[in-house]
C-alpha cells in the first residue's frame, strides 16, 4: 500500500470521526444541566477559582471573570469567593465519608445532583 | 523500515515541533500570527529533513493491499466508535490538568498564572500536549471540544498503525494478529479518548523502541538522533517520561556511546529538551511525589504492606483488562525458555520501567491504596503497546530473514553505498 493512498484514507477516517463527534447528542447529565440553565460547556474546561485549594488563581485573572462556576474537586471545603452564583460541586467519593459529605452540603441549596463511579456532583447555590 | 512507519515517526515529530515552538515563542512573547508561522516553517523543516534522512535509510514498501485495507478498516472502527463513545470533555484529569494547561497556554497575557496553582493542581506536568491543543484552538479561533479529541485520536491510531507496518516485517498474518490484540482491547480506546496524556507516552515510547530497535540493527547514527529525538517528546509529555527515556538510553548506551552515534544522539537531545528544560527549571514548581518525601521515607521500600496493596492493584488490572497480554508474555517467556536465551533488551526496558513506576508507588507520599487505584489502569496504557512490539519484534523471525538472510545485511549495505 502506497503512504499516501494511506494517509489519504487516514485523514479521510479522521475527517470521518471529526464530524461524527462534532454532532454527537448532549449525554444525559448534559441534558439535565441544560433543563436546570447551565451547561457544561459553559465553563469547559476551566475551572477557576474555588477557595478550596485545588485551583488559586488571583483576582486579576482575566480567566476567574469569564464564570461564576467552580468545581471543588477531591475534597469540599465552604465555597469562597465566589459572590452569589451558582458552583457545581464535585466531590471525589474516595476522599470523603457521607456524614462529612452532608454536613457540607447543606451550607448550599442543592439544585441537582448526580453521580458517576468516581465523583458526586451537585449543582449548588450559596445560602 | 516501512515508509509508512517512515512517515507516522514524521508525523509524531511534527506535532511536538509545534508544541515546543508555540511554547517558547509564548515566552518572548511573541503574537500569535508569528507563532504560527514559525511552527509551519519548522513543520516544513522537518519535513525537508526527513527527505533527506529518507536517502540514508532503506525503506521498503511491502504491504499489500489487502493487509492494508484490512488496517484501515479497523482503524475507521476504532475511530467511529471512539467518536460515538467518548466523553465530550475527555475525563477527569483531561479537564482539570491536560485541557486545563492548555486553556492557560491560550491566553497570551497570563499564561504563567498556570504556576501559581501548586495544590493538587500538578502544575508541574511537562506541556507537550496542551501546547499542541492550544496552538489548535487559536488557529481556529475557538476553544473547540473537538481539537483535544481529535489529538487523542490520532494518538489512539498512530500506535497500532506504527505497530502494524512495524511488524509487517514478520509476515502480513503476525502484523494483523497484533492489530487485533489492540482493536479487541476495549480498555485501549476508552482510555485513549479520555483525552490525557498517557496515550501520547504510549506512542512516543512506542517510537522510541522503533527508532532504538532501526538504530541498533542498521548502526545509522540518523537512528539513534530519532531516538534521541523521541526519548525528549517522552520526557515533554509526562514525568514518567523520564524513567523511560533513562532506562532506554541506558539499555542502548553501548549503542549510543559508538563514535559516529554520540553527537547525533546528544546533540538532537539537548535541542529538544530545551523547552522542558525551560519549563522546570524557569517555571514549573516542585513535583508532589518528590517535594512530599521525608526523611525515614526510604523505609517504606521495606514495607511489605506496602507492596502487597501495589501487587493487588497492579494484578488485579493486569488480569482483567490485559489478559491477552498476559497470555502473550507467558507465550513469550516460555519460548526464551525453550531456546535458552533472555528476555530481549526491549522488553527489558519495559520490565525496568514498570519496577521504577512500582517504587513511584511504594514511595508516593499520598495515600497508597488511593494513588495506585486509580492510576494503575493508565500506566498499563503507557506500557502495553511498546511490551506488544518488544516482544512480537523477538518472538518472531523477520519473513525477509527466513526466506533469504538478513534485510539488514542489505540495508546496510545500501547505507554503505549512500
Amino acid at each position: 500500500m502506497q503512504p499516501k493512498y494511506f494517509f489519504i484514507a487516514f485523514i479521510l477516517i479522521i475527517i470521518v470521526a471529526a464530524v461524527s463527534f462534532g454532532f454527537k447528542a448532549p449525554s444525559d447529565r448534559q441534558k439535565e444541566m441544560e433543563l436546570i440553565g447551565y451547561t457544561m460547556e459553559g465553563s469547559y474546561p476551566y475551572f477557576p477559582a474555588t477557595g478550596a485549594g485545588f485551583f488559586a488563581p488571583k483576582e486579576d485573572d482575566a480567566i476567574l471573570q469569564e464564570t461564576r462556576f467552580a468545581i471543588v474537586p477531591r475534597h469540599i471545603e465552604p465555597v469562597k469567593n465566589i459572590d452569589d452564583g451558582l458552583v457545581i460541586l464535585m466531590i471525589w467519593r474516595h476522599t470523603i465519608n457521607d456524614s462529612l459529605l452532608q454536613r457540607h452540603i447543606s451550607r448550599h441549596v442543592v439544585l441537582w445532583e448526580g453521580k458517576d463511579s468516581v465523583f458526586s456532583y451537585y449543582l449548588v447555590k450559596q445560602r | 523500515m516501512q515508509k509508512n512507519s517512515f512517515y507516522i515517526l514524521y508525523a509524531a515529530v511534527a506535532l511536538a515541533v509545534i508544541g515546543m515552538v508555540h511554547f517558547l515563542l509564548l515566552l518572548i512573547p511573541a503574537p500569535f500570527p508569528v507563532i504560527a508561522l514559525v511552527a509551519f516553517a519548522a513543520v516544513i523543516g522537518a519535513y525537508t529533513l526527513f527527505r533527506k534522512m529518507e536517502r540514508k535509510i532503506l525503506l521498503v514498501n511491502t504491504v499489500s493491499v489487502w493487509p492494508g485495507i484490512v488496517l484501515l478498516l479497523a482503524l475507521l472502527y476504532l475511530a467511529i466508535t471512539g467518536a460515538n463513545d467518548a466523553p465530550v470533555t475527555g475525563a477527569w484529569d483531561a479537564w482539570a490538568i491536560w485541557n486545563y494547561a492548555a486553556r492557560y497556554l491560550g491566553k497570551p497575557e497570563n499564561w504563567k498564572q498556570l504556576f501559581q496553582n501548586i495544590t493538587n493542581a500538578h502544575s508541574d506536568y511537562p506541556l507537550n500536549q496542551p501546547s499542541v491543543i492550544s496552538f489548535f484552538w487559536k488557529l481556529c479561533g475557538h476553544e473547540y471540544k473537538t481539537v483535544p479529541f481529535l489529538y487523542s485520536l490520532l494518538m489512539t491510531l498512530f500506535i497500532p498503525a506504527l505497530l502494524f507496518f512495524e511488524l509487517y516485517r514478520k509476515g502480513a498474518i503476525i502484523a494483523l494478529i497484533a492489530l487485533f490484540i489492540i482493536v479487541g482491547n476495549s480498555f485501549y480506546l476508552d482510555k485513549g479518548l479520555w483525552q490525557y496524556a498517557d496515550t501520547t507516552i504510549a506512542f512516543y515510547f512506542l517510537c522510541i523502541l522503533v527508532c532504538l530497535y532501526h538504530a541498533a540493527k542498521s548502526q545509522n547514527p540518523v537512528w539513534m538522533a530519532m531516538s534521541a529525538f523521541m526519548m525528549a517528546c517522552c520526557v515533554w509529555t509526562k514525568n514518567e517520561g523520564i524513567l523511560i527515556a533513562l532506562v532506554s538510553a541506558l539499555f542502548y548506551s553501548r549503542e549510543i556511546l559508538k563514535k559516529q552515534n554520540l553527537l547525533p544522539f546528544f546533540l538532537t537531545l539537548f535541542i529538544a529538551l530545551v523547552p522542558w528544560l525551560i519549563l522546570k527549571l524557569c517555571f514549573a514548581p516542585g513535583n508532589d511525589l518528590v517535594e512530599g518525601q521525608k526523611d525515614q521515607s526510604f523505609t517504606r521500600a521495606f514495607e511489605l504492606g506496602r507492596h502487597a496493596i501495589v501487587a493487588k492493584y497492579f494484578f488485579k488490572e493486569l488480569w482483567e483488562e490485559q489478559r491477552t497480554m498476559v497470555y502473550v508474555f507467558i507465550i513469550y517467556c516460555l519460548s526464551c525458555l525453550l531456546k535458552h536465551k533472555m528476555l530481549s533488551k526491549q522488553v527489558l526496558i519495559i520490565l525496568v520501567v514498570v519496577a521504577g513506576t512500582w517504587f513511584v508507588y511504594i514511595f508516593t507520599p499520598r495515600f497508597l491504596e488511593w494513588h495506585v487505584s486509580v492510576t494503575i489502569d493508565r500506566m498499563f496504557q503507557e506500557w502495553m503497546l511498546a511490551m506488544l512490539f518488544a516482544i512480537f519484534t523477538d518472538l518472531f523471525r523477520d519473513k525477509k530473514e527466513r526466506l533469504s538472510g538478513s534485510i539488514y545485511a542489505s540495508s546496510t549495505l545500501v547505507e554503505i553505498v549512500h
